[in-house]
């Protein structure tokens, strides 16, 4: 019996590294889906429907390991124990959410690492004040131009150091400042070297792509329903410029629904159906 | 996707995001309300 596919074992000799296999994806043409995990099960489960990357969502993990909100509350020290599970479990590349880089300079330098070491193959750091907030809630406020640029050079710094982690650079200065200020930030962002660009909350269509089209890179949506972003399909998207569409609560909110009715249904009948379910399992196992 | 969804309001509810602003409102004192620091 084996604890892990095939695909998420050890690698040994020259398979490439998860940034590697990051680069090679983001070498290809078209806008992908990227589906977010929030744990080592999501991140399987995407794995196996045929996803070729994931994401590990600061709002996911921050709800579905701790139950507070995505505010800054959950530790770096948790978010990449998650991460470890989430990247053990799993083959394909996984992109993490580093936040703001958990302090000054030094601090983003050594999350990058600590990342890397972690097994993700990209790592995104924002230019929010700590503690950050959900990039589609509430009024925000980002550090200074001086200070975010810190962040980003800090990050590709430890990169090319031999962290390894891919960059994702990330802007909230359009909710706080302007989509002027948020595109320029995004283009110093790119010329520091950061291997893809996130305008975070464009309120609209002619936003993103105005976002896209001003600063050459790799672009990545953020399509949250019930958000500031309009929800546009993948051909879309990429006729917009973006390379990649994440999809940070869809498994989340699917899964909280599903636990909702489950747990209804148990509630009302827990001697019927629910219950059922437990006498006829297609693999017999224990709790 | 699958019709039954928790919709971000509700996820964000059930996560405490307003909780939070609460709880961070009660920290806030108007200005003339400082305690000035004092040596013991």
């Amino acid at each position: 019996m084996h604890l892990m596919p095939p695909t998420a074992r050890t690698p040994r000799g020259n398979v490439p590294s998860a940034p590697d296999r990051l680069r090679a994806l983001l070498a290809g043409e078209g806008c992908r889906a990227l589906p977010c995990c929030f744990d080592a099960l999501s991140a399987r489960l995407i794995e196996q429907a045929g996803f070729p990357l994931t994401f590990m969502s600061g709002f996911a993990v921050s709800a579905a390991r701790l139950a507070v909100p995505d505010a800054g509350l959950i530790t770096v020290s948790e978010m990449l124990d998650q991460g470890r599970a989430i990247c053990q479990a799993v083959s394909i590349p996984v992109i993490g959410d580093g936040d703001t880089g958990h302090g000054n300079p030094a601090n983003v330098r050594r999350t990058v690492e600590q990342f890397g070491r972690a097994g993700f193959a990209g790592v995104m750091i924002e230019d929010q004040v700590a503690p950050k907030r959900c990039g589609h809630t509430g009024v925000k406020e980002v550090v200074s131009r001086a200070e975010a640029l810190a962040r980003i050079r800090a990050a590709v710094d430890a990169r090319d150091a031999g962290a390894g982690p891919l960059i994702l650079a990330r802007t909230d200065a359009r909710g706080a400042l302007g989509l002027d200020e948020a595109i320029w930030r995004l283009r110093a962002f790119a010329d520091l070297g950061a291997d893809l660009l996130f305008l975070e909350a464009p309120r609209s269509e002619a936003e993103m792509a105005r976002g896209c089209r001003k600063v050459p890179g790799v672009h990545m949506a953020n399509l949250l329903a019930g958000g500031l972003t309009p929800i546009l399909p993948p051909t879309r998207l990429a006729e917009l410029g973006y390379r990649l569409a994440a999809y940070p609560l869809a498994l989340l909110s699917v899964a909280g629904a599903a636990m909702q009715e489950a747990l209804r249904e148990l509630a009302r009948r827990p001697d019927a159906r629910a219950a059922d379910g437990f006498r006829r399992p297609s693999h017999p196992g224990g709790l | 996707m699958p019709e039954r969804q928790m919709d971000f309001a509700a996820l964000r509810t059930l996560v405490g995001f307003d909780a939070y602003d609460r709880l961070l409102d009660t920290y806030v004192a108007p200005l003339g309300h400082s305690r000035p620091l004092t040596r013991t």
